[in-house]
């Protein structure tokens, strides 16, 4: 059922220290990275068609490739573990399990960009995490696999960890580039993009978690191994979390194309006692939520959940039952987005805070017809009109709320002696 | 050198412009106005307004103009429904928690809020909520107030302020709908006043201009700060017949967008209380008035009678048609052209941006029509002394040889009190003539305001008094300023009205060989 690559020691409590992690065959792909020349390991990675794990999917191997060959400027890597969306805990899982095996993957990251510099910026809320990794990178720095001379080879990397401050917007590439930097976190324009001027406006990589920690496997299976699993449009295995009134909440790993219902209902258990499934939000809080009829028809993939309307996103899947309330969820939602807009671009800075008062005035009972038609007007009005997708992401599960459940929406703006 | 070039459409009309000019200002040059609020030319473009947004074919998103530089080919529409209707959105999400305060609010009729929702007719508010609200009036330095509730956020003053004058006064605190923009110290750099030229609402509200005139009673005029070599371009806005606020205008070569806090308070010389109204003579040792017929006839009599024993003490405050006039008049007198200038008052340096040590406007153009002979040599000797603008003779008593003082000045002094004959002069905001910066460019200041009745600039004077040399009387300061053209190479092939709006450079002496 599920198709352990990444997870497959995690039952082995020692894995997550480099004894473990040795013993179980760790730091073997860096040292098989570090005698291939650099573009053939971007190669592989090319060829695995593992998209970016953070959430937009976009193509790990065609990332490292935009790195400019001859510059004289540093280049850099930057992890992104400043995983905040709503519903997602699976880079946490890595970090928790498995922490190793994303320095081996930043290592080889770095060695086929040419990096000598990488950092990992991590969120502020992930306290006992950053103590795991912190301990971790220092017992790769004291067994050679960072620092000078890397598995002892010519090849010099440092890694640091970096520490947010508890804002969502960090998580959004350049906005962390500007955290990482000192300054407030707010997305930049692009372009340029930050393979051509990131951090200190230097070439720089900036990958998820685990992007990063699958990468071993990449390099010792083959690019080619990895892209056999999954579909032809979503490669290889994903972790997807579950949340929710299901038995077995967690996070697995699962190949690609898996359908939605198998999952909830295999892995995860199903629902629990007494509760039905009322709606599913498949990808973290900023992905429209599926109908039941619509999970039927779902796959854990990049093109199934898109074909619906809705997106994989992080694959942090939220289960709703059936007697939710939809209001009290989209204010909640709603909230998170009016709160975490950074502010700097109007429809944002705006838009959030009004969707969000309007849903908190329904909530309330105090809510009028024309309040739906408002909702959609300022959805509208937020989409593909700011520097990021923050905006995106928050008229995305707003327009998809209404969609899914018009008579809720309905019921709650009618006055209750009408009902 | 041939700069690259792009063709770009614009509206369906073809516009070419330099390689790596923004969409808005390929647009602003072709007459295409694309509205803007966190845009400014002279600033770092962070695009955050979005207001800007344009739709360039062959891109699904509409692209922030701003920040777009031109590509050959690009097809560009400001004017389609999607561009507009974006616009009118983002403008609607701009004034949602915006304070409706127009009909007490000192920007109201300069603002771009106000300018902007008129053009897309956002008279009915949607919004039905709570607005948020945030600290107003606040005094975050001597220049300027602070209402945070009116700011949109599209950090101009922060950008000024981290980008030009490097002080960092300003920041916006907080995030989302809460974001705030607030003074983290008191503002008080000598460029603060920028801060209200800059803020397109009625957030930054300067503190000597606040409830002074609503705007829309303003006229205004093009001119030249006083205050230093640089020759800052301003406007001058008036209200009958008094200015009541200087403003920088645009002069890359000169002073960008900027003028000094300094510099914006000079209007207020025009109408001080030391400002010499009337011409006086001095009689039994007390001065009287008398009319300004009177006064002229009585400084010509000493002219003609001490004439080559005059010394002149000239004054770089001056303008170009000023000094040439007064240096034709002394060469007719025979007297030396002896009008040293004075050194600048101390207490200023030049600093990075705009201001020059030397706070005389025209020492460059004065200097090119003044003699070498110190004033204070020559005064031993003269028998008349004719002092410009300067308090040069402050201890008459010194000199027992003299038989006269002309004093022709704007404002009373030491020497005006011990002048025979005190002779008012026009302030640079009551007549036009031309100043020459520390550049060497030359610049064109109009006509403000209204001399106090009867007083007339310098040149007016000395072309008058000049007549009873036997030269010939000028009718205007572009009259001087042509034959000042022809007798000078640093004005050769000037005229007065081509100097337009940003003033001349004289050519170089290895340009003029080449030409």
């Amino acid at each position: 059922m599920e198709k352990k690559l990444l997870t497959k020691y995690w039952h082995d409590p020692n894995h997550k220290m480099l004894d473990g992690y040795l013993k179980n065959g760790g730091y073997a792909a860096i040292k098989k990275a570090l005698g291939m020349e650099p573009d053939a390991v971007i190669e592989e990675a090319k060829q695995s068609k593992l998209r970016g794990r953070g959430g937009a999917g976009f193509p790990a191997g065609m990332k490292w490739s935009f790195i400019p060959k001859k510059t004289d400027k540093p280049k850099y890597v930057v992890c992104n573990a400043d995983e905040s969306e709503p519903g997602t805990f699976k880079d946490r899982e890595i970090i928790h399990k498995d922490p190793h095996s994303l320095i081996e993957g930043i290592a080889i990251c770095a060695w086929a960009v040419q990096s000598h510099t990488a950092f990992i910026y991590i969120r502020g809320e992930f306290t006992e995490e950053a103590k795991m990794l912190e301990r971790a990178i220092q017992e790769a720095y004291d067994h050679g696999y960072l620092g000078k001379g890397i598995c002892g080879t010519a090849f010099d990397l440092e890694l640091i960890l970096h520490r947010g401050a508890g804002a969502y917007i960090c998580g959004e590439e350049t906005g962390m580039l500007e955290s990482l930097e000192g300054k407030k976190g707010q997305p930049r324009n692009k372009p340029p993009f930050p393979a051509s001027e990131g951090l200190f406006q230097c070439p720089t990589v900036i990958n998820n978690v685990e992007t990063l920690a699958v990468m071993p496997w990449i390099v010792l299976n083959g690019g080619a191994e990895y892209a056999k699993l999954g579909t032809p449009e979503s490669t290889g295995t994903k972790l997807v979390g579950i949340s929710g009134p299901v038995k077995r909440p967690g996070v697995y790993e699962i190949e690609m194309g898996m359908p939605l219902m198998t999952f909830i209902n295999e892995l995860a258990g199903g629902m629990i006692e007494g509760k039905t499934l009322g709606a599913v939000i498949p990808g973290g809080s900023s992905t429209p939520p599926l109908t039941p009829v619509q999970c039927e028809q779902a796959k854990i993939s990049y093109e199934s959940l898109d074909k619906l309307g809705s997106a994989l996103g992080t694959a942090g899947i939220i289960v709703l039952p059936d007697d939710f309330s939809v209001i009290e969820a989209m204010t909640v939602i709603a909230r998170f987005y009016a709160d975490e807009s950074c502010g700097q671009c109007t429809p944002c800075r705006e838009g959030t805070g009004w969707l969000y008062k309007t849903m908190k005035r329904i909530y309330a009972g105090k809510g009028a017809a024309q309040d739906l038609q408002m909702l959609s007007h300022i959805s509208a009005g937020m989409k593909g009109r700011t520097i990021c997708a923050l905006a995106d992401a928050a008229a995305w599960p707003m327009e998809g709320f209404l969609r899914t459940f018009p008579e809720a929406f309905q019921k709650a703006v009618t006055p209750k002696q009408a009902r | 050198m041939a700069q690259e070039t792009v063709k770009i459409t614009i509206n369906g009309k073809e516009v070419v412009a330099p390689k790596g000019t923004l969409i808005i200002e390929a647009a602003a040059q072709a007459g295409v106005e694309i509205p803007h609020y966190c845009y400014h030319p002279h600033l770092s473009r962070p695009a955050v307004c979005r207001m800007c947004l344009v739709d360039v074919e062959g891109q699904r998103k509409l692209q922030p103009s701003c920040s777009t530089p031109v590509q050959p080919g690009q097809v560009i529409r400001t004017d389609s429904p999607k561009v507009q209707e974006a616009v009118r959105e983002v403008l609607e999400f701009t004034l949602i928690n915006h304070p409706l305060d127009c009909p007490v609010c000192d920007q109201a009729g300069e603002c771009g809020l106000q300018n902007n929702y008129q053009d897309y007719g956002l008279y009915n508010t949607k919004f039905t909520l709570p607005k948020v609200h945030k600290a107003k009036v606040q005094k975050i330095g001597p220049t300027l107030t602070l209402d945070a509730e009116r700011c949109i956020l599209c950090s101009r003053c922060v950008r000024f302020t981290d980008e030009i004058t490097k002080t960092h006064e300003m920041g916006i605190m907080q995030r989302g709908d809460h974001a705030e923009i607030q003074a983290v110290k008191e503002v008080n750099n000598p460029y603060s006043t920028n801060l209200a030229d800059i803020c397109p609402v009625g957030a930054l509200t300067q503190n000597d201009f606040r409830f002074k005139v609503r705007v829309w009673y303003l006229k205004h005029q093009q001119s030249i700060c006083p205050g230093c070599a640089r020759g800052c371009n301003i406007v001058v806005d008036h209200y009958r017949g008094e200015a009541q606020r200087m403003r920088p205008r645009n002069n890359n070569a000169v002073n960008q967008s900027w003028m000094c806090d300094d510099g914006r308070l000079l209007y207020k010389a025009i109408r001080n209380e030391d400002r010499l109204n009337a011409p006086m003579l001095r009689k039994d040792g007390k001065r009287v008035a008398v009319t300004p017929s009177v006064a002229f006839s009585e400084a010509l009599r000493l002219l003609e009678k001490h004439a080559k024993h005059t010394a002149t003490q000239g004054s770089a405050s001056v303008s170009n048609e000023d000094a040439f006039a007064l240096a034709r008049l002394l060469k007719m007198m025979q007297a030396p052209v002896a009008s040293s200038l004075r050194e600048s008052p101390v207490g200023w340096e030049d600093d990075a941006l705009l201001r020059r040590a030397d706070r005389t406007p025209n020492r460059n153009g004065v200097s090119a029509f003044s003699g070498t002979e110190e004033f204070a040599v020559r005064l031993k000797t003269a028998t008349l002394a004719l002092v410009i603008q300067e308090d040069a003779l402050p201890e008459r008593s010194l000199y027992p040889q003299l038989a006269g003082v002309i004093y022709v000045g704007t404002h009373d002094c030491p020497t005006a009190r011990s002048a025979d004959v005190v002779l008012p002069m026009a302030m640079w905001a009551e007549y036009e003539g031309s100043f020459t910066n520390f550049q060497g460019r030359v610049q064109r200041f109009l006509s403000v305001v209204s001399a106090p009745e009867g007083v007339v600039p310098l040149w007016q004077l000395a072309s008058r008094w000049s007549e009873a040399f036997g030269g010939k009387r000028y009718a205007s300061a572009a009259e001087v300023f042509r034959a000042m053209a022809t007798e000078h190479p640093l004005f050769a092939k000037m005229t007065f009205d081509g100097l337009g709006e940003i003033g001349l450079c004289a050519p170089s002496a290895d340009q003029s060989k080449e030409a």
